[in-house]
C-alpha cells in the first residue's frame, strides 16, 4: 500500500540527513507502528508520505502512485486518500467540533462548498458529523468550540476528522503523546478498531514499545534517520 | 447656528467612511484570501496593492470625479480604492499569521490552498480581521474629511468652504464637531477590541452610505478616454527646473514638522505619563494630546494656510501639531514602560520629579522614542505631499496646480514622482525598522 | 464567539451585495446645476442660494440640485462626464471646458462683459504701479481664476514683469483669501476680482482703512452660465430664458444672490481675445 524506496530527506542547512535512505513497505490493511527517539525522523517520514517534504532522493508510492510534490494537482488527489492525524492535533480552534470533523472532507469539497459550510451546515452534514463523533465516543460535542476541548478530546476529534475523510491510509503522528496510560489505551483501541472496520492501512508513531506490540501488526524502529530493528510482520 | 446644516455634512462624512470601508472589505477580503492562498500572481497582486496605497487619497479623489462625477460618490470611490489596498494588504498579512501546522493539517486532506484559507485561516484570524476592519473605519473617517477638502462633500468640504467664505466661527464649530466624531469613533474602536463582533455595526452604516452616495453617472468610457489622454507624463523645462525646489520643500515640510512634533511631544509626553506629573495635570495634557491627534493634518493645514500664510511653514506646522499629538501619546506610553526600579534608584538620590523624568525617563525610553519618531517621519513624508495640495507647497502643490489647470501630462508626471517619493519613504521606513529591531 | 465566523461572512456578503447595486442610475428627473466656488462651498452657501434653486425649479418645471464644488477642475470634469447639466464658470474655466468638452455658453450678467481685476496692497505700502512689484511677494487667487490669475498675470506681463521670474508669488485659492493675505501683510500685494472686493468692503469683511487698490486692469469678459454639450436644446432654452427674464423690479433677491442686475445672451466668439491671452500664457 505504501512503498518507501531509498528515501533521503535533508533539511536546508542541516548537518545530517533527517531521513537517511529509508526502505519501507506497508501492506494494505496492515497496522504499522514506528518507534524512535525524539528527533529520529518519525514526523518527517510521515510528512514525506503526505507530500509535505520534498526528498533529496528516493521515492514514495502510495497505492502504486508516486508522491510528487511538484505536481500540485496529483498531490492533492493522493492526499485525499491519506488521512493525517498530526502530532499536535492541530484544529481550527475557532470552529465548532462538527466543522473540524467535516474538515476531513475539505479535499472533496469545492472552495464554494467550504465557504457555504463555514456559514451554514446542512442537516445531512450535521448528522454525518454526529455519527462519526459517536464512533469516537463524543457524540454530543458537535456544537462545542474546539478551542475549549481537552487534549484527549481533541485527539478524538482528530481521529473523527480522519474518518470523515474516508481515506485508504491513515498516518497518525504520536496520537497518544501526553495522554495517561489508561486514556492512551482507549485512543489506540479506537484508532485500531476504526482502521479494522474501514480496512485502512495505518501507520502510527509512538514511544511506548509495549503498546506498539500490543496494538500493531508490525513495529519498526527509527534511529537517527535510518530504519533499525524491525519486528517480524504478523499476519494481516 | 442651524443644526440641520451641520447634520448633513456630519452624515455625509460618516456615510462616506462607512461606505468606503464596506467596499474596501468586500473587495479586499477576497483579494487577501487569494494572496494568502499563494495562488498564481498573488505576489504581483500584493505588490500592486502596496503600490496603490502609495497614491495619496487626495489624488485618488480627484481621479474619482472623472469616473463617478461630482459628489459624495467620488469620495466613496477614492476611499474604497485606497482602503481596498490597505485592507487587502493587511488582511493578507493577518491571514498569513495563522499557525502553519493548522493549515497543513487541512492541506493534508487534499484540499486546495483556497479552501484551506477559507476554512482554516479565515476563522482563525477572524478577531484580528474584525478589529482591523474597525481600525480601517477609524482611518477612513479622517480620510473622508481629507477627500472632502477637494469637494467630495461632508465636513472637509464644509471646512474648506467656510474658510474661503471667511466664516471662522463655522470653521471652529466644524472642527469641534470633527473632534467629537473622532472621539466617538476612537471609543468605538476600543469597544471592538474588547468585543470584535461590534465591528459589524459598521455594515448598516456602510449600506446606508452606499445607497445615499449613489453616483449620478458612471462614465467608464469617458474615464478611460480621459485617463488615457494623460499619457505620457511630461514635465516641461520650467517645471523640471522647479522640481528640485519642490522636492526639497516637501522634504522640509516632513522633516521640520516631525522635528517640531518630537520636541513638543517629549515635554507633553513626560507630563502626560502618569508617573511624573500630578494626576489632574497628566489627565489634562492627555486630553490635549487627544485633540491634537483627532484633527487630521490637512485640516490643521487649511487653517494654518490662512493664519500663517501659504507655504511650507504652514505645512510643517500642520504636520508638527498633529504629530505632536500622536507622538506625545506614544512617548508617554514609552516612558511609563520604563522599569520602576531604575527610577526609584534616582529618587533615592533625592532627585525631584523633573530631574527623574529628564535623567531617568527620557534616556531609558530613548529606544522607543527614536523608533516612534522615525516611523512618524516616514508617515509625514507621505503626508507632506498631501498637505502640499492645500497650499503648503512642494510636489503636492505642483501636482494640484497642474491638475487644476488641466495640464494632465504634467499632473501624471507629478503623480508618478509623488508615488516614487512615498514608496522610497516606505522603503526607508522598513530599513529603519530592520536596523532598530533587536 | 461561536458565531464570529458566521457574522464575518454576513459582513463580506452584505458588502458584495451593496457594491453590486445598480450604479449607473441617470439623473433624468433632476437638473444638476454647479456653481464655481468663488465665495465658499458650504451648506450655508447652498442654503443661502435656495431662492435661486426654487426660481429655476419653478421656471423649468423640474427638480433642481445646486452643487458647489470646492474646485474649478471638478466642475469642468463634471460637465465632461455629465454629472452636471449646467454650470456657472469663470472666463478661463469656460475656455477650458469649451476646449475639452464643448460646453455651450448661455447667459451672463451685463457686468461680466466688462469685468476688471484689482491689484491691491496695504494702505501704507509704497507700491504705486505694477512695475514697483519687481522682487515683491504677491498673491494670486485660484490658479484657474480669470480675475485672480489669468488677467493679472497678463497685465503684469504687459507692464514688463514676468511673474515667474520677478515675483515671489503664491496661490491663495480664493479671492477673499487673497484680500486677507494682503490685509495681514503676508504678501506685499495681490490681485482679485472686483465684485468680490466690492462686496467684502460693503459687508465689512475687509478693513477699508488697511487696503487700497493701486491698479485696475482693462476690461475683459468673465463669468458665464453654460450647458453641457449633449443636453437637449429645449432644456438649454428653458434655462437661458429663466435668467433672461430676471428683472430688478421682480427678482431682486435672486439677482442679489447672483450679484448682478440683468442677464444677456453669451456667445463664444466674444471670448476670442481672452482665448488668445490664455493660449499665449499657456493656461489653455
Ligand atoms: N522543517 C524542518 N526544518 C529543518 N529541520 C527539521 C524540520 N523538521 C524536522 N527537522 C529536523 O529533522 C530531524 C527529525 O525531526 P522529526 O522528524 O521531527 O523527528 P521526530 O518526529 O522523530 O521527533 C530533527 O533533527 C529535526 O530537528
Ligand atoms: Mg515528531
Amino acid at each position: 500500500m505504501i512503498s518507501v524506496e531509498r528515501l533521503v530527506v535533508r533539511f536546508p542547512g542541516a548537518a545530517r540527513a533527517a531521513l537517511n535512505g529509508i526502505d519501507l513497505d506497508v501492506l494494505p490493511g496492515e497496522r504499522l507502528a514506528i518507534l524512535g527517539a525524539s528527533g529520529s525522523g518519525k514526523t518527517t517520514l510521515l510528512r514525506a508520505i503526505a507530500g509535505f517534504v520534498t526528498p533529496v532522493s528516493g521515492r514514495i508510492l502510495v497505492d502504486g502512485r508516486v508522491i510528487d510534490t511538484h505536481d500540485a494537482k496529483a498531490l492533492r488527489a493522493q492526499r485525499r486518500r491519506i488521512g493525517m492525524i498530526a502530532q499536535s492535533h492541530d484544529m481550527v480552534e475557532r470552529l465548532s467540533v462538527e466543522r473540524n470533523v467535516l474538515a476531513g472532507k475539505l479535499g472533496a469539497w469545492s472552495a464554494w462548498h467550504a465557504l457555504r459550510a463555514l456559514v451554514h451546515l446542512t442537516p445531512g452534514e450535521r448528522a454525518e458529523a454526529k455519527a462519526i463523533l459517536e464512533r469516537v465516543g463524543i457524540g454530543d460535542f458537535g456544537r462545542r468550540r474546539t478551542g475549549s476541548l481537552s487534549g484527549g478530546e481533541r485527539q478524538r476529534v482528530a481521529i473523527a476528522r480522519a474518518l470523515a475523510q474516508n481515506p485508504r491510509v491513515v498516518l497518525a503522528d504520536e496520537p497518544i503523546a501526553s495522554l495517561d496510560e489508561d486514556y492512551a489505551r482507549r485512543i489506540l483501541e479506537l484508532l485500531c478498531r476504526a482502521a479494522e472496520e474501514e480496512r485502512v492501512t495505518l501507520v502510527c508513531t509512538l514511544h511506548q514499545p509495549a503498546l506498539a506490540h500490543e496494538f500493531f501488526h508490525r513495529v519498526v524502529r527509527l534511529d537517527r534517520g535510518s530504519i533499525g530493528e524491525s519486528s517480524p510482520p504478523l499476519h494481516v | 447656528m442651524n443644526v440641520l446644516n451641520l447634520a448633513i455634512p456630519v452624515w455625509q462624512t460618516l456615510a462616506m467612511a462607512g461606505a468606503g470601508t464596506l467596499i474596501a472589505v468586500a473587495l479586499g477580503a477576497p483579494l487577501a484570501a487569494y494572496i494568502a492562498a499563494r495562488a498564481p500572481g498573488a505576489r504581483a497582486i500584493y505588490l500592486a496593492l502596496g503600490a496603490l496605497r502609495a497614491i495619496p487619497d487626495l489624488t485618488l479623489a480627484i481621479f474619482a470625479v472623472v469616473v463617478v462625477g461630482i459628489g459624495p460618490a467620488a469620495g466613496v470611490t477614492a476611499l474604497a480604492v485606497f482602503y481596498t489596498a490597505m485592507v487587502g494588504k493587511m488582511f493578507a498579512e493577518l491571514l498569513g499569521t495563522v499557525s502553519r501546522p493548522v493549515l497543513e493539517s487541512l492541506e493534508a486532506t487534499g484540499a486546495s490552498k483556497f479552501s484551506v484559507v477559507l476554512f482554516g485561516a479565515l476563522p482563525s484570524a477572524s478577531t484580528d480581521l474584525l478589529t482591523f476592519g474597525a481600525y480601517a473605519f477609524e482611518c477612513a473617517i479622517r480620510a473622508s474629511v481629507v477627500v472632502g477638502a477637494v469637494g467630495a462633500g461632508g465636513i472637509g468640504t464644509e471646512i474648506v468652504g467656510s474658510i474661503n467664505a471667511l466664516d471662522y466661527r463655522r470653521v471652529a464649530v466644524l472642527i469641534a464637531v470633527l473632534v467629537g466624531i473622532v472621539w466617538v469613533v476612537d471609543w468605538f474602536g476600543a469597544q471592538v477590541r474588547r468585543q470584535p463582533l461590534l465591528a459589524l455595526a459598521i455594515v448598516p452604516l456602510g449600506v446606508a452610505g452606499l445607497i445615499g452616495s449613489k453616483p449620478v453617472v458612471f462614465a467608464a468610457a469617458h474615464a478611460v478616454k480621459t485617463f488615457a489622454a494623460m499619457w505620457p507624463p511630461v514635465l516641461d523645462a520650467r517645471a523640471l527646473a522647479a522640481l528640485p525646489v519642490a522636492i526639497f520643500e516637501t522634504l522640509e515640510i516632513a522633516v521640520v514638522g516631525t522635528g517640531l512634533a518630537a520636541l513638543f511631544a517629549i515635554q507633553l509626553g513626560l507630563i502626560a505619563a502618569r508617573r511624573f506629573a500630578p494626576a489632574p495635570v497628566a489627565y489634562a495634557v492627555r486630553r490635549v494630546l487627544d485633540v491634537l491627534r483627532s484633527v487630521p493634518e490637512v485640516v490643521v493645514g487649511l487653517i494654518l494656510v490662512v493664519a500663517v500664510g501659504i507655504g511650507p511653514l504652514a505645512g510643517a506646522l500642520a504636520l508638527g501639531i498633529h504629530s505632536a499629538g500622536v507622538l506625545g501619546k506614544l512617548f508617554a506610553e514609552s516612558v511609563e514602560n520604563v522599569p520602576v526600579a531604575a527610577l526609584d534608584a534616582l529618587a533615592a538620590t533625592g532627585a525631584g520629579s523633573v530631574a527623574i523624568a529628564t535623567y531617568g525617563g527620557v534616556p531609558l525610553a530613548l529606544g522607543p522614542i527614536v523608533e516612534h519618531t522615525l516611523f512618524r517621519l516616514e508617515w509625514n513624508l507621505r503626508t507632506a505631499t498631501v498637505v502640499g495640495m492645500i497650499g503648503a507647497g512642494g510636489i503636492g502643490q505642483a501636482l494640484f496646480n497642474s491638475q487644476q489647470t488641466f495640464h494632465y501630462h504634467e499632473m501624471l508626471a507629478y503623480v508618478l514622482i509623488t508615488w516614487g517619493f512615498v514608496l522610497s519613504a516606505e522603503a526607508l521606513g522598513k530599513r529603519f525598522a530592520s536596523t532598530l529591531a533587536p | 464567539m461561536h458565531s464570529s465566523r458566521k457574522s464575518f461572512f454576513a459582513l463580506a456578503g452584505a458588502g458584495a451585495f451593496a457594491a453590486a447595486l445598480p450604479r449607473a442610475a441617470s439623473a433624468a428627473d433632476t437638473i444638476r446645476v454647479g456653481m464655481i466656488p468663488d465665495a465658499g462651498a458650504t451648506q450655508v452657501s447652498i442654503d443661502e442660494k435656495a431662492p435661486l434653486r426654487e426660481f429655476l425649479a419653478r421656471h423649468m418645471q423640474r427638480l433642481v440640485d445646486l452643487i458647489i464644488p470646492t474646485n474649478y477642475n471638478a466642475t469642468v470634469e463634471a460637465l465632461g462626464n455629465g454629472s452636471l447639466d449646467f454650470a456657472y464658470l469663470g472666463g478661463l474655466t469656460y475656455l477650458q471646458a469649451h476646449a475639452r468638452y464643448g460646453v455651450i455658453p448661455l447667459v451672463q450678467r451685463v457686468s461680466d462683459r466688462a469685468f476688471h481685476s484689482l491689484f491691491i496692497t496695504q494702505t501704507d505700502s509704497p507700491l504705486k504701479a505694477l512695475a514697483d512689484l519687481k522682487g515683491k511677494t504677491f498673491a494670486f487667487g485660484d490658479v484657474n481664476s480669470t480675475s485672480g490669475h489669468l488677467m493679472p498675470y497678463a497685465a503684469l506681463q504687459a507692464a514688463g514683469i514676468d511673474a515667474d521670474a520677478d515675483l515671489k508669488f503664491r496661490y491663495t485659492g480664493s479671492h477673499p483669501a487673497t484680500l486677507k493675505a494682503v490685509e495681514a501683510g503676508t504678501v506685499a500685494a495681490g490681485a482679485m476680482d472686483e465684485s468680490v472686493y466690492a462686496s467684502m468692503m460693503a459687508s465689512g469683511q475687509a478693513d477699508k482703512n488697511k487696503i487700497r487698490v493701486f491698479y485696475r486692469t482693462p476690461p475683459f469678459l468673465d463669468y458665464v452660465w453654460v450647458a453641457r454639450k449633449d443636453l437637449a436644446p429645449s432644456e438649454q432654452f428653458a434655462f437661458a430664458t429663466s435668467f433672461l427674464a430676471l428683472t430688478e423690479a421682480k427678482n431682486k433677491p435672486i439677482l442679489d444672490i447672483l450679484r448682478g442686475t440683468k442677464f444677456v445672451r453669451a456667445n463664444d466668439g466674444e471670448y476670442n481675445e481672452l482665448r488668445r491671452i490664455a493660449t499665449k500664457l499657456k493656461m489653455l
